[in-house]
């Protein structure tokens, strides 16, 4: 009676429930609108270690010249359009605050060489609506790194030094940390002559000494390496006392806290300072984002000023930005674990 | 995202909560919707599977829930169980591809290869080859209409009830009645040359109830964990 129900019962019956890499794989498409902003499908991005582009560790190189902004004493600058409006504020009041608070921080605990520090961040480019959400562990000797975007799976490779590979292991950077100075004008001659992020060009175009600074001090606060409260407070007492550097309130990171833009805008052009396009107007104004009550590094902003031009080609339009915020940062004992 | 933290992960674990709360809960709060895609993906996944194939299951599937989704506000919470809403969702998407699953069906009759079957085989000498019965079965079925194949194949391998099916397209129970009736005369038709007792030997041994729980594994691999 029932021969034709149970024939067909038995045809492609073996078809197959999806494996479990595939079932997530459609979950994050079927699941985008529930739960954004973060997880569109974004194109592959390029794997790295512990920047996202654009990277601290290359200088930028200069151009052409303006007056802008100093520490101190500078104009407010016209909000970009299509940007949140920000303001700027006294660097010296802001980061002298920073530094007390950092001061109070406890001390942390060094990981084991053989644990793994976990940090999750979201990055939006200027073309993508949504960002990608990229979580990574380091082994903390710097020998491992698994990475894994958008809740996706991981991927996980053995780190060879590279002798062109200028970046720290995290290792590396808690002794750099633990040896630099605590004392604000030590830790600016120190960094203004730091020569392990060397660049290019060379010469009379070579960064120049403050921009070096600037940037060298960025580096250690993006780094995900925990530091030292002295070291942190330090850090914020030198930028403090560099001439160039900006404050403004009301930065937005990449998850949309707002928090307390740091930026480098010396007086004229100056070689490793921001770009200027040919009427001498910034380019774009890259930020270190922090928390406006903790003073804990939120991620980064760079706000397209004016349209980028390379090659006749317009690479970045102007009131578009690149953001980076970090969403949770923590030790493990292994990759795949969350804090 | 994905992290075990995540609340709509331990709603996945919650078994007192049935669909319906899921859906009222992710009213509120979108993240809880994904509940309702761990609990009932897997399977619809694998009955798009069957009727179209491997390589149209993903998008399939992915677009039911984004469909589902956009539809939270009209579900009708005193059904506790959803899946006759979303392989009534499905079923909208797949018939969007008729022409592929009748083609699907008539090579298979005629040339007693199955190319759905081996879009999913993963060895090339996993190749199915129909005995008699079911390369008569799938002529029958792609003669059947659309209406009374999507009845017959939510009862064969959906196993939804006649009352799921009629709250899946939408129509009255007795609708679903006739249509499987109608479906079903044309099935037994196809297969009246057929002698039952060679039916089993032409089949593969696998049972419909044995089946999804010995192909499937998605506990070996645990999210998170590094490959």
């Amino acid at each position: 009676m029932d021969d034709d129900l149970t024939l067909l019962r038995e045809l492609r019956a073996d078809a197959p429930e999806p494996d479990a890499a595939r079932l997530r794989a459609v979950r994050a498409r079927a699941l985008a609108p529930a739960s954004p902003p973060v997880l569109a499908p974004a194109p592959a991005r390029k794997r790295r270690r512990f920047w996202a582009v654009p990277s601290l560790l290359a200088a930028a190189t200069a151009a052409a010249v303006v007056v802008v902004a100093v520490n101190g004493s500078h104009t407010p600058a016209p909000a970009p359009p299509g940007a949140v409006t920000t303001m700027p504020v006294r660097a010296e009041t802001v980061l002298r605050q920073a530094a007390l608070v950092a001061e109070g921080r406890r001390k942390h605990h060094e990981p084991r060489p053989d644990q793994w520090l976990y940090r999750k961040d979201l990055v939006k480019q200027p073309s993508e609506e949504r960002g990608t959400v990229g979580e990574s562990w380091t082994r903390y000797d710097g020998t491992r790194y698994a990475y894994r975007q958008n809740g996706g799976s991981m991927e996980s490779l053995d780190i060879t030094p590279d002798p062109d590979d200028d970046d720290l292991t995290p290792r590396q950077y808690a002794a750099k940390f633990a040896d630099l100075p605590t004392d604000p004008a030590a830790l600016l001659d120190h960094v203004r002559g730091d020569r392990h992020w060397s660049t290019l060009p060379k010469g009379a175009e070579a960064e120049q000494p403050d921009a070096r600074a600037f940037r060298v001090l960025s580096v250690y606060l993006d780094a995900g390496v925990p530091m030292p409260p002295q070291v942190e407070a330090a850090i914020f007492r030198a930028l403090a006392e560099l001439p160039g550097v900006r404050v403004d309130l009301g930065v937005r990171d990449a998850a949309g806290r707002a928090g307390i833009g740091i930026a480098y805008e010396p007086a004229g052009s100056v070689p490793g300072g921001p770009v200027r396009d040919a009427q001498g107007r910034i380019v774009s104004r890259s930020y270190l984002v922090l928390d406006a009550a903790t003073y804990r590094f939120l991620g980064r902003r760079v706000d397209t000023l004016q349209d980028e031009v390379i090659g006749g080609e317009v690479t970045a339009r102007r009131g578009t930005f690149y953001a980076s915020a970090d969403l949770a940062t923590g030790v493990v004992d292994e990759p795949g674990q969350i804090p | 995202m994905f992290s075990p933290k995540n609340g709509a992960e331990s709603l996945t674990q919650d078994t007192e909560v049935d669909d319906a709360e899921v859906i009222r809960r992710a009213r509120s709060d979108p993240a809880a919707f994904s509940a309702l895609y761990d609990r009932h993906a897997p399977a619809l996944h694998r009955y798009v599977t069957r009727r179209l194939g491997d390589s149209l299951a993903d998008d399939i599937v992915a677009e039911t829930f984004l469909d589902a989704f956009r539809r939270l506000a009209r579900y009708d919470t005193t059904h506790r169980d959803a899946r006759p809403w979303l392989y009534g969702i499905a079923a909208n998407l797949i018939g969007k591809h008729r022409r592929t699953e009748i083609r699907a069906y008539r090579a298979l009759a005629r040339t007693g290869l199955d190319a759905v079957a081996e879009s999913y085989a993963d060895r090339v000498e996993a190749r199915v080859s129909a005995g008699a019965a079911h390369r008569e079965l799938a002529g029958a079925l792609a003669t059947l209409s659309p209406q009374d194949r999507e009845v017959l194949l939510m009862i064969a391998w959906a196993d939804l009830s006649y009352e799921e099916v009629a709250r899946a397209l939408g129509v009255p129970i007795g609708t679903v009645r006739s249509r499987l009736h109608r479906a079903r005369r044309k099935t037994r038709a196809a297969l009246g040359g057929i002698d039952p007792s060679a039916i089993h030997d032409t089949a593969p041994s696998t049972t419909h109830d044995a089946a999804p729980s010995a192909i499937h594994d998605t506990d070996e691999e645990e999210p998170g964990r590094g490959r």
